[in-house]
């Protein structure tokens, strides 16, 4: 079905349906107003049978009055025989045999005979040819010279009368009118429906073809819409309004070429309802107007004109500005004091030139302190928060502000100062309890160590002296690793970060760990890209994160298994990744994982804090990458997401 | 006899070194600040000072910086690690290596005999047409022999190959795959941790700390460079 309606016959059939209903709506519609005008719904058959046939008949009188009265001719009636008699009851003309056969005796035969009566009055001129006939009403009577008189019809409708008359037909006609009178509703309503249906159908498909899903506008498109409606549907509207205009003294047959001249004008409607639909589907209804287009190119020119003069306004300095502004109006009112001045032309000019006198110094100076305070403001705004405002010759209200801004100043680089001092308090904080704890660490290993190699006789000595030692070297890596987390997680790491290629980062750390993994039983398979991929990384910060990482997998990984180490490009940078098989059930999270002194293995049997993986992270994050771990059963993965750095990205 | 000036302001640590650099050959000399180590190696005859950073009246730093005016003996600054801004520092001023506290006993004796080694033995610049040197580093293409300060280093061909490649561009960063491609004569297809073990086991081999590397450096994420 929508295949057939998106092709060219489709779219003829809907049009074609389209107008068929609508005239056939406004037929019926026609035929309803007549019926009600003729009573169709206010009387019975009968009644409306008998009133037609009165109105018919005192309509034949009086064509034979007049005619015979005013033209000397005996009207013939088809179908129907006539007498015609005056007011003293004399035979004035008649019509057929079958008039004068009631008195005749005729046989001819009758079907029905009326007797109809009229008061008629007669306007003659001086020669007494006659001027006027007319029939009237006895309430109501006209003033004629010649007065009034009755007159009768009597009329004979003949039994042979054929049957097609329009006095045998009408009977019929109101039958089926009676039949009709409320189908014809019905009729309305369902060609209304058809008509608004294939209308909307229509609408539909216009700009519509088989298989696409663009639109597919006509030539008509090009046209903008305002343009178009005024070349078409001006033009036809008053074409037809002239039409009516035409026959507007027509009387009935008035509704002929009022119907007809409203088809092509219907047909024309819809054409451009077609087009107007193709308009709102790709939604051009008001761009594509002529005013749109006119009212665009205004605004665009006014707003280049508006930036162009404000650009030259801004970039005029302040003092300038205010100079040429002063000379302008001071100019403006000279021209006018002299030429619309009058006769006090020199008063004028006494009090211009007073006033200049007086007001243009206080408004330069002004401009002057104001474009001090600016430079101020400038200078404070960029952050060079030494430079002073010179306070002197500034007045008022200026000279307060000018004390403010220094006041801000000053509060502001108090503050920085402040801040400053307190990093670099941090920074020392730790620098030094790092050095104080070392300082005291370094002996105790020494001589530890120095206690061990003493030749000694005690062998718990030497056992004693190798816990100590072994746990003083716990210490110390614990001591680096905290200056190291609370450096990092304070932002008080400096990076430096360079273009480094990921790939090498695996390959490297793989290498450097030969030897350790080989001596942990794991087999490390490196998977790297056939090309560079460069991130920003500080070559320093990613080998203390590898380092972690690595060490991890010696200590953690299941001995016999592989370590996979390779490289996943993603929409938006590179991920390099670490997995391997647990050898110690993994229970925790790895939200948990990352934690400060959390490890994997809850007996704490290895040698190793719990700091790893939080450097790691926070390393990571410092340098502007993502950390992420992910547990998987046995399988521990640590993912470290940097964005790719395009070849031609600045630091 | 050898004069090595040890000067910290911690009894202990210096004690702990004198323990450990105790030799025949050497002898100590003690000092508790930077200005007395000035002094000392003004008045006397010293080979070789072992500078804390860290200490009261004048730090390491200050102290190497005045030693250098009249004195070109080694000088080792010992610091804790977290200070590296202080060791980039110290080794621009003049200082010849450092050792970073909490220290290891054999690294000490041997960063002190290879400073020992230089100052005695080569006195710098005595590099023919034929070996490449790089600080205490000379290698030999002709003889295909590689010493670091003097004493001969047994390196596997391949080895011998990229430390010859880093030493021919000292400063240039090497990556892995450049490695590859220059020592093996082929195109690198994921032979990059080859690489990496190769310069791993050369380090080893070259090094005092192999994870403080002091010649064949690692520059991470890139490569490689001496």
């Amino acid at each position: 079905m929508k295949r057939f309606l998106y092709t060219a016959g489709g779219k003829t059939t809907l049009f074609l349906i389209t107008v068929f209903s609508v005239i056939l709506t406004a037929v019926f519609s026609i035929a309803a107003g007549a019926m009600i005008g003729q009573g169709f719904y206010t009387q019975s058959k009968a009644q409306m049978t008998n009133r037609v046939r009165t109105e018919l008949l005192e309509e034949y009188g009086r064509e034979i009055i007049y005619h015979k009265l005013g033209f000397h001719i005996d009207r013939e009636i088809p179908g129907f025989d006539w007498l015609l008699w005056g007011e003293d009851g004399k035979l004035i003309a008649w019509m057929g045999d079958s008039a004068l056969s009631e008195d005749t005796g005729s046989d001819k035969s009758i079907a029905e005979n009326w007797e109809l009566h009229y008061n008629v009055a007669r306007d003659a001129d001086d020669r007494g040819s006659i001027r006027s006939v007319i029939v009237y009403d006895p309430d109501d009577p006209p003033v004629f010279e010649d007065g009034s008189k009755n007159y009768s019809v009597t009329l004979f409708l003949r039994d042979d009368a054929e049957t097609f008359l329009p006095f045998r037909l009408f009977p019929k006609l109101i039958a089926a009118g009676y039949r009709l009178r409320y189908i014809v509703y019905l009729l309305i309503l369902l060609f209304l429906l058809t008509g608004i249906f294939s209308f909307v159908g229509l609408m539909c498909v216009s700009g519509r073809r088989n298989g696409q899903e663009e639109l597919f506008p006509g030539p008509l498109h090009k046209v903008p819409t305002d343009l178009l409606l005024l070349l078409t549907l001006l033009p036809a509207t008053l074409l037809y309004i002239s039409l009516l205009e035409e026959f507007s003294g027509s009387g009935a047959a008035f509704i002929i070429p009022a119907c007809l001249g409203a088809v092509p004008l219907f047909l024309l409607l819809l054409s451009l309802s077609m087009s107007i639909a193709v308009r709102i589907k790709t939604r051009t209804t008001m761009k594509n107007t002529l005013i749109y287009r006119i009212l665009r190119v205004l605004i665009r020119g006014l707003r280049a004109l508006f930036t162009g003069i404000s650009y030259v306004v801004r970039n005029t300095p302040l003092i300038w500005r205010t100079a040429l502004s002063i000379v302008l109006f001071s100019a403006l009112e000279l021209f006018m004091i002299v030429n619309f001045g009058g006769s006090r032309t020199d008063v004028l000019f006494s009090f211009w030139l007073f006033e200049k006198i007086l007001l243009v110094p206080p408004v330069i100076l002004a401009a002057i302190a104001l474009r001090r305070l600016e430079r101020a403001g400038q200078a404070l705004a960029s952050g060079n928060l030494t430079g002073k405002v010179d306070t002197r010759g500034l007045f008022l209200n200026f000279r307060a502000h000018a004390e403010n801004l220094n006041r801000l100043s000053g509060t502001i680089s108090e503050q920085v100062e402040e801040r400053i001092r307190s990093e670099r308090m941090k920074t020392e904080l730790i620098t030094n309890v790092s050095h104080d704890l070392k300082t005291p660490l370094t002996s105790i290993i020494n001589y530890s160590d120095l206690i061990a190699r003493e030749p000694c006789d005690n062998p718990k000595i030497t056992e004693y002296a190798e816990v100590l030692t072994r746990h003083s070297d716990k210490l110390r890596r614990l001591i680096e690793d905290l200056v190291e987390v609370s450096k990092a997680s304070s932002g008080n790491l400096e990076v430096s970060p360079e273009p480094c290629d990921a790939n090498v980062f695996l390959s490297q750390s793989a290498g450097e760990y030969a030897e350790r993994l080989k001596n942990a039983g794991l087999t490390a398979v490196v998977e790297t890209q056939p090309a560079p991929v460069m991130i920003l990384a500080d070559p320093r910060r990613m080998w203390r994160v590898f380092d972690n990482l690595m060490s991890n997998v010696c200590k953690y990984a299941q001995s016999g298994t592989r370590v996979y180490m390779d490289l996943a490009l993603t929409d938006t940078g590179v991920c390099m990744m670490i997995k391997n098989i647990s050898r110690e059930p993994l229970n925790l999270s790895p939200e948990e994982l990352t934690e400060r002194f959390v490890r994997g293995d809850v007996s704490r049997s290895t040698d190793g804090n719990g700091l790893g993986l939080s450097i790691a992270a926070s390393l990571v994050e410092l340098q502007g990458g993502t950390f992420q771990i992910s547990v998987d059963g046995d399988l521990f993965k640590a993912s470290l997401c940097f964005p790719l750095l395009l070849p031609g990205d600045s630091r | 006899m050898v004069n090595i000036l040890i000067c910290d302001d911690e009894k202990d640590i210096v004690n702990a070194l004198k323990i450990y650099l105790s030799d025949a050959e050497y002898h100590m000399i003690e000092a508790s600040n930077g200005k007395e180590a000035v002094e000392k190696v003004r008045q006397e005859e010293v080979h070789l000072a072992i500078l804390d950073i860290m200490m009261p009246v004048m730090d390491g730093i200050e102290a190497t910086a005045k030693i250098r005016e009249f004195s070109n003996i080694p000088i080792i600054l010992l610091t804790a690690k977290s200070e590296d801004s202080d060791i980039v520092l110290g080794l621009n001023v003049g200082a010849d290596d450092y050792i970073t506290k909490p220290f290891n006993p054999v690294e000490v004796s041997a960063r002190v005999k290879s400073q020992l080694r230089r100052y005695f033995i080569l006195r710098g610049g005595t590099a023919s047409e034929e070996t490449l040197s790089v600080g205490g580093i000379e290698l030999s293409d002709r003889a295909k022999t590689v010493t670091i300060d003097g004493e001969p280093v047994n390196l596997t061909p391949t080895e011998f190959e990229i430390l010859k490649l880093m030493m021919k561009n000292p400063g240039k960063v090497f990556s892995p795959r450049e490695i590859y491609q220059e020592v093996w004569k082929e195109p690198a297809l994921g032979s990059e941790n080859t690489v990496a073990v190769h310069i791993r086991h050369l380090r080893e081999k070259t090094e005092i700390d192999p994870a403080n590397p002091r010649y064949i450096k690692v520059m991470f994420g890139r490569g490689y460079y001496i």
